[in-house]
């Protein structure tokens, strides 16, 4: 089972990534797909919409609360591993999340995870605020991704655009980087890339994830 | 032979030598388990989560249960509360939700950016007032249910020799206008109308700080939760929680002292970064109370000598891990942290789907590892 962990900042465009790379998964390449959501706030995906398209869709919680949830995401993949032996579960982490968080968790109590890749969706259309208020959120998300998908690219000039590029890539320098407007639909590059298995490339990085995720409770290695 | 009130006043002394950053008899063990001990009890979350009286039965009947604890840190739950913190609407099991899902914040934009001028030209008080009855549902007309159980739930707690330990909470402006604003809006707000944001936080302190003395006053808890959520250092830039953040809570948990209240920061995500700032604080008076996030071994290189530290076993190794790794990570908290200066305790709240067993080895770890 492949798991793709979706990060970025609350309307940064994860739900409109996500409903198309999940159709193109499962009309193009028929893979049997779970969208598992875990959104803070008014923006989500649209269960009915996607109950209509046949994909399974289950939510877990948001808000406040998501410190008592550190372990539902994990508990949830465990429990659609079980009942519906997926091909991929795509998880919409909430826009507060840091995916190490969550990775954390889900490397060292997930069952029968073979893979993991993590995109962030970078909204350069409010790069500048973000980047300015929330700096350590923005770019912790961009750190701890596979891919960055730098959103909303039809609402920015060129030169910002390549200036977001040029600094997530020096944030970020093994990360797969792609401009994009996901509203007017992905690059097929992206959707080949997830819409192929994949298993062999991304069960390296999980391994390495796996290397590098710190144990439960931070430390001071000081 | 032993009575409840020894045992009442043996815990609560353990507790506060822990606080006073001296070395008890054993590690003091305090948790907190809203949606769990419902679960853990067979009682249905709408139920629970709207009956403050109830509540209190099942979290004292819980964890009595499950062990021998010190304390709990709150007396009872009451949904309707988690309105007052974040200025959103809920969604609650048994009217929005499943009767037994979890609540939920529904964090959408119920403050406007004109609400800021009210607060400021008005006052914070005719705002929250009108904002309670306009947009949170009269919420004002459903609070006093909770604020009259209090002090009953706190009685039985101590008639059973446990430790009422913070049933009251406050926070900051920073985390109400974030809730009412909604997260990317109020960020927006801290971006293009800074002062004017200031100048509303400002004007609302003053009254937050006026009612936390007077719940103080009225409640006489051993402590109160000053929580931080969305506020944590993980998130904003130095530069605006310096401005935004900090400030505000200096002030709170100094009125929270001087009240004779020790103020217990609960503080969710990661505030690393910051700890020196709380240095600030007043020494010996303080409880930081990290969720798992924050690293709770450099909090105790910096703090170790000025705030005691409670936690913070987390929430997915409650849910997720067993009994052995649970009593490993307790014995390095108690170890490592404590022994004196510490309180053992989950990170932030323990989960609805932690394993009882689970739970049960974490309380017993002080007896077995806290001596």
């Amino acid at each position: 089972m492949r798991i793709i962990l979706v990060c970025g900042f609350l309307g940064s465009g994860k739900t409109t990534m996500i409903r198309e790379l999940a159709a193109h998964m499962v009309r193009a390449k028929g893979r049997r797909v779970v969208i598992l959501e875990n959104e803070v706030g008014e923006v989500g995906i649209d269960d009915l919409f996607l109950a209509g398209e046949g994909f399974q869709v289950k939510g877990i919680l948001g808000g406040c609360i998501c410190c008592q949830l550190t372990g539902e995401v994990t508990a949830a993949v465990n429990e659609i591993g079980r009942e519906f032996s997926p091909d991929a579960v795509v998880i919409e982490a909430t826009g507060v999340a840091r995916p190490g968080s969550i990775l954390k968790v889900l490397l060292k109590y997930g069952e029968g995870i073979e893979a993991v890749t993590v995109v962030d969706m970078v909204d350069a259309g409010r790069w500048e605020m973000l980047s300015e208020v929330v700096p350590g959120l923005i770019l912790g998300q961009i750190s701890e991704s596979d891919v960055v998908l730098v959103n909303k690219i039809d609402e920015c000039e060129d030169e910002l655009v390549e200036n977001i590029r040029a600094l997530v890539a020096a944030e970020n320098p093994a990360a797969r980087i792609y401009a994009v407007s996901a509203a007017q639909g992905l690059p097929s590059a992206i959707l080949e890339e997830f819409g192929e298995g994949g298993e062999q490339e991304v069960s390296c990085a999980l391994s390495e994830k796996e290397k590098s995720t710190p144990e439960e409770g931070a430390s001071c290695d000081a | 032979m032993t009575t409840a009130n020894d045992l009442y006043e043996e815990r609560l002394e353990r507790i506060l030598t822990a606080v006073r950053l001296e070395r008890p008899d054993r590690v003091p063990v305090v948790p907190l388990g809203d949606s769990f001990c419902a679960r853990h009890q067979g009682v249905k979350l709408s139920e629970f989560c709207t009956n403050p009286e109830l509540s209190n039965q099942v979290m004292l009947k819980c964890f009595m249960e499950l062990g021998e604890v010190d304390g709990i840190q709150h007396t009872n739950f009451y949904v309707h509360n988690l309105s007052t913190a974040w200025l959103s609407r809920l969604k609650i099991p048994g009217r929005d939700l499943p009767e037994d899902e979890l609540w939920q914040v529904d964090e959408v934009e119920l403050m406007s950016e004109s609400d800021y001028d009210a607060i400021i030209n008005d006052g914070f008080r005719p705002f929250i007032e009108r904002f309670y009855l306009e947009r949170l549902d009269n919420l004002g007309e459903k609070l006093p249910v909770f604020f009259m159980s209090v002090p009953s739930a706190m009685q039985a707690m101590k008639d059973h020799g446990i430790v009422p330990f913070s049933p009251a909470i406050v926070t900051i402006p920073y985390e109400l206008f974030c809730g009412g604003r909604s997260m990317h809006q109020f960020l927006r707000d801290l971006y293009r109308i800074p002062d004017k944001v200031q100048a509303a936080m400002d004007v609302a302190i003053r009254d937050m700080i006026e009612d936390a003395r007077m719940m103080c006053g009225m409640i006489k808890p051993i402590a109160a939760w000053v929580g931080g959520w969305r506020a944590a250092s993980e998130f904003i830039s130095p530069r605006h929680w310096q401005r935004f953040v900090f400030p505000y809570y200096k002030q709170m948990v100094e009125a929270v002292v001087e009240e004779g209240v020790i103020a217990v920061l609960h503080f969710d995500s990661d505030w690393t970064r910051d700890l020196e700032y709380l240095r600030e604080l007043p020494a010996k008076r303080i409880v930081f109370s990290p969720d798992g996030s924050t690293d709770i071994f450099k909090a105790k290189q910096v703090l170790g000598d000025h705030a005691c530290i409670m936690g913070d076993v987390p929430a997915s190794l409650l849910s997720l891990g067993t009994v052995e790794k649970v009593e490993e990570y307790c014995k390095r908290l108690i170890e490592e942290i404590g022994p004196a200066g510490f309180i053992l305790a989950q990170g932030c709240d323990i989960p609805p789907n932690a394993r009882p067993e689970n739970v049960a080895a974490m309380i017993a770890s002080v007896k077995k590892f806290g001596a």
